[in-house]
């Protein structure tokens, strides 16, 4: 048999149909059915797009209509998430009465002081302290104090010289020198 | 085989345009079933319904199991519809996909297989327009040794010669390419041919 012979008998299978019965009740059953309807989330977004039918949603959401879809999605998020927020901060003095902005930043400027004030009182303590310690140390320590150096100079220091203790202290030089003799 | 095969240029012109007329109509059939027309998709069905049906015969060998299947092809297009893509290519080869995944299911959950009928009614209908005795025999022959082919054998004589599918969507529907589906073609008719004079 010729390739061409087998060509020729395999095209008349074309022939070959279903039965007419067969033909008409699945077209009728097929056409009876309606197609799945899809998420509930797509059917107003469907009535958005100003479609003829719900069943035309999926013309719309076609590979080329897709990043619509997903813009639409992202901007409900975006819209929920600062519904959230805006609520939370009506709200929330009632159902949530620490979370106030203007009591919290009251009650931080408090603490605040109230640390400053501690801050201060150390401070002062210290001081009374570091002087108290070295009012001790006088007392009990045997040494000639008024010949430390470092006390003598501060004295020397905040003595304050006139003219009148200047004559005086010249007097006393010379009744001094006059014993001396 | 090939549709445009001996015709003058103006014949040619003027099957071209007849391709391209029926191709943007098929494809308005096809939006509008996505939109959920049901008469438009009655349409397709009715252009369809033959081949899914003479596709699915090749395979099983009987009619009641083809007319299940093609049943099973038809509902699955129906309800799936809407995630057609047309990605350059007729429904057909939408189709044939439905089909070729519908045998497979059915060869699957089918744990033994029905011997192919013995001349079968679709086989004295395709025979009738013969009338050459010879030529009746050799269309049971071919008919009787289109089933001992390997399966992928088998399905691109059908794709191909019954069918008359571009290689390009024949390569579309079986997942090969092109050049696999010329390979393919030439070495099941020469099998083909090697069954009917053994």
């Amino acid at each position: 048999m010729r390739k061409k012979d087998i060509y020729t008998i395999l095209k008349k299978f074309q022939s070959i149909t279903p039965h007419a019965d067969f033909a008409q009740k699945l077209k009728t059953e097929l056409l009876s059915r309606q197609q799945p309807q899809k998420p509930f989330v797509e059917i107003p977004l469907a009535r958005l797009m100003n479609v003829r039918s719900t069943h035309a949603y999926a013309t719309r959401l076609s590979y080329a209509q897709r990043p619509f879809n997903a813009f639409a999605f992202a901007l409900t998020g975006i819209l929920i998430v600062v519904g959230v927020y805006t609520i939370t901060q009506e709200l929330s003095p009632l159902f949530l009465p620490g979370l106030n902005q203007k009591r919290i930043t009251a009650e931080a400027e408090m603490v605040g002081k109230q640390i400053d004030i501690q801050l201060s009182q150390i401070e002062y303590f210290k001081t009374t302290t570091q002087k108290s310690a070295s009012a001790l140390k006088e007392v009990t320590e045997p040494t000639l104090d008024h010949l430390n150096e470092t006390l003598l100079k501060n004295e020397s220091q905040s003595l304050v010289h006139t003219d009148s203790e200047q004559n005086l202290n010249e007097q006393v030089q010379d009744l001094l020198r006059a014993v001396q003799k | 085989m090939p549709k445009t095969r001996n015709k003058t240029p103006l014949q040619s012109l003027s099957f071209s345009d007849d391709h391209n007329k029926k191709a943007a109509d098929e494809r308005q059939l096809v939006a509008r079933s996505v939109e959920g027309e049901s008469s438009a998709f009655g349409l397709l069905y009715d252009q369809y319904l033959p081949r899914m049906y003479r596709f699915v015969f090749f395979k099983v060998g009987h009619r009641e199991e083809a007319e299940d299947l093609t049943h099973q092809i038809f509902l699955s297009a129906w309800e799936n519809i809407h995630s057609f893509q047309e990605q350059g290519l007729p429904i057909t080869s939408w189709l044939y996909k439905i089909a070729r995944n519908r045998i497979i299911d059915h060869y699957r959950t089918k744990k033994i297989h029905t011997p192919l009928e013995e001349m079968p009614h679709e086989f004295i209908q395709a025979t009738n327009g013969l009338e050459d005795a010879d030529e009746r025999m050799q269309a049971e022959k071919i008919y009787t040794s289109l089933h001992h082919l390997p399966d992928d054998q088998q399905e691109v004589i059908t794709l191909r010669f019954i069918e008359e599918l571009t290689p390009k969507e024949t390569a579309h529907i079986m997942e090969k390419s092109e050049i696999a589906i010329r390979v393919l073609q030439h070495r099941a008719i020469k099998h083909l041919k090697n069954i009917i004079e053994t």
